[in-house]
């Protein structure tokens, strides 16, 4: 049996493990909740380290979603996390001081693995802010030389995720057949 | 057999995990279990995996000894010889789903809610507020005014699931044309500015250049463009629209049509928002995008050559618009490099109609638009598109998300 896995990524807040829960098959666990008693004691809530989530194919194999700790101090994880990922989700906060440094710092950060793969974003919280607006997000893609899918997006709602995912996936592949 | 409802209190879970236990709630629960508070609950869900996991069960074992009670942990345990029930982590919707129906359909009695003064020890544990916004990076409270805002604006925006009927009414039912046969290409064409499409199109252009609002009149109900927005104010049913989309104003030098439509435009100060209805604001992109599918119905714009090369400005913003069946696939096609719509027909393998549509779609909110520089249209796009080492892979991955 096969595994495969898409990284989900952006800044604290983005929603990243509620989109991960929107469709995955097991709720998003925190994979620090093993912690001994004594760190249970120094810290009263979990540290948050990475979301996972998994989708079940019918053949038996699984994708794996991850969800990149969006703090940067963890950035050491994020090179480790995109071995052997298909593509990059990654989730912009559009209520941000400023959303389109986040995109920068993102894009930058995981620039070798996009180019390897692909990238797709996903921009949050359009209902409450609209002072950056898409036509922001693309100018700024554009000077990075990316033409990739920019959509607004509900973190809860799984039509929005799996549209996100889908634009992944023919980004990866225009060849694919849709089901 | 009829399936009680579970109030279930989760206890040793923070905030984060609080709000992920009640959306995963909503997704799998069937509406058969909601998280409440201690108060209402008549289920609890006890974290074993808190610091004081083992603490709690006892607690709520001796103070509520017929309730049923979910231990959660990474590690299964039984505990005591009194029954309770077990999920793994990380919790697997099938599992959650089955011991829900197991509980709700036993034949335990629910308990009381827990009076106020209690002869044991009360059992002191916070009741952190459930929230309904997920992720926001801060523990948010939810008020009626949110609820509301969030129910219009998700039933607003979502990218619709379209049925047969409604594929047809976007993309029209005409078969595929042979290139070769000029009448029939012939008849692939249409004319933007002789449908209302046109009308409403130029008059958003100007409104957007010169940054005021401009009110369309002519039809059954005035539409009022509100660029800087990106709102319009409709109060015609779909319905409505579609049947004024695909009716032409003229054909050829002939006008056609009974009303004549009028455009006025009006500075923002100057303009009666009193006469805004908030229930009939629609998303403008998603608004001229529906117009230029209805009007286009598989077919494309007068001025465009089947056979140079078009490209893609950019993606457009699928989640907010209809997205007619493989447009995903089409817009991935095209943004790699320019390619006539011919070509992109033949080398996806797809009917033209969904093709056409989707590009007059792009062309008329300006997402696309045909080559303009001779070095783009020496560029010669492959003329089959292969299969990748993981084409399979992502057949199987789309199956599961899009079903």
């Amino acid at each position: 049996m096969s595994d495969y896995k898409i990284i989900f990524t952006g800044p604290v807040g983005a929603g990243k493990t509620t989109a991960i829960a929107s469709i995955s098959d097991v709720a998003p666990m925190q994979t620090d909740a093993a912690a001994s008693d004594m760190t249970k004691k120094r810290k009263a809530q979990t540290t948050v380290a990475m979301d996972y989530g998994v989708l079940k194919l019918d053949d038996g194999e699984q994708v794996h979603l991850y969800g990149t700790p969006g703090q940067e101090r963890f950035d050491f994880m994020w090179d480790i996390l995109t071995v052997g990922g298909l593509g990059l989700i990654l989730l912009v906060d559009n209520t941000r001081d400023n959303p389109l440094h986040d995109l920068k710092f993102f894009l930058n950060a995981f620039s070798k693995f996009i180019a390897q793969t692909a990238v797709v974003i996903g921009i949050t919280q359009t209902d409450v802010s609209q002072v950056t607006t898409l036509d922001d997000y693309h100018n700024e893609l554009k000077d990075h030389g990316l033409n990739v899918p920019v959509f607004e997006v509900d973190a809860r709602d799984k039509k929005d995720v799996s549209l996100l995912v889908q634009s992944l996936l023919f980004s990866l592949d225009p060849g694919i057949q849709e089901a | 057999m009829n399936m009680k409802l579970l109030n279930i209190f989760a206890v040793g879970f923070d905030q984060r995990s609080q709000n992920l236990l009640s959306f995963f709630f909503k997704q799998h629960g069937s509406g058969h279990c909601n998280l409440t508070g201690v108060h209402e609950a008549n289920v609890f869900l006890i974290n074993m995996d808190a610091i004081d996991g083992k603490t709690n069960y006892t607690k709520f074992r001796q103070q509520y000894p017929d309730q049923p009670i979910i231990l959660m942990g990474l590690t299964p345990l039984i505990l005591d010889e009194v029954h309770h029930y077990f999920l793994l982590k990380p919790m697997v919707a099938e599992q959650f789903i089955t011991i829900v129906k197991k509980i709700s359909t036993t034949s335990e009695k629910p308990r009381k809610p827990l009076e106020s003064k209690t002869k044991n020890a009360a059992i002191t544990v916070e009741e952190p507020e459930v929230t309904a916004s997920i992720e926001s990076g801060a523990e948010a409270s939810v008020t009626p005014e949110s609820r509301k805002l969030e129910k219009r604006q998700s039933t607003g925006y979502a990218a619709k699931l379209l049925s047969e009927k409604e594929i047809a009414s976007f993309v029209g039912e005409a078969e595929d044309i042979n290139f070769n046969d000029k009448h029939a290409v012939e008849k692939l064409y249409f004319d933007p500015a002789q449908y209302v499409l046109g009308e409403i199109t130029q008059a958003y252009q100007k409104a957007k250049q010169e940054q005021c609002i401009a009110v369309v009149k002519g039809l059954w109900r005035p539409i009022t463009i509100i660029p800087y927005r990106n709102e319009v104010h409709v109060e015609l049913s779909d319905r409505q629209l579609q049947s004024i989309c695909v009716v032409a104003q003229q054909v050829g030098e002939k006008v056609i049509s009974r009303g004549k439509i009028e455009v006025e435009f009006i500075q923002e100060n100057d303009f009666l928002w009193g006469t805004v209805d908030q229930k009939y604001i629609q998303n403008l992109d998603g608004f001229l995008w529906k117009l230029a599918l209805w009007t286009s119905r598989g077919r494309i714009p007068v001025d465009i050559d089947l056979n140079q090369p078009v490209y893609l400005k950019r993606w457009p913003n699928f989640t907010r618009l209809t997205v007619t069946p493989q447009s995903l696939r089409i817009a991935a096609y095209m943004v790699v490099q320019p390619r006539s719509l011919v070509s992109i027909t033949e080398n996806l393998n797809i009917p033209q109609r969904y093709v056409f549509s989707f590009f007059s779609a792009l062309q008329m909110t300006g997402l696309a638009d045909s080559v303009k520089r001779e070095a783009d249209k020496l560029i010669k796009p492959p003329t089959i598109v292969q299969a990748t080492k993981k084409s399979g892979l992502f057949s199987r991955i789309l199956k599961k998300i899009v079903g």
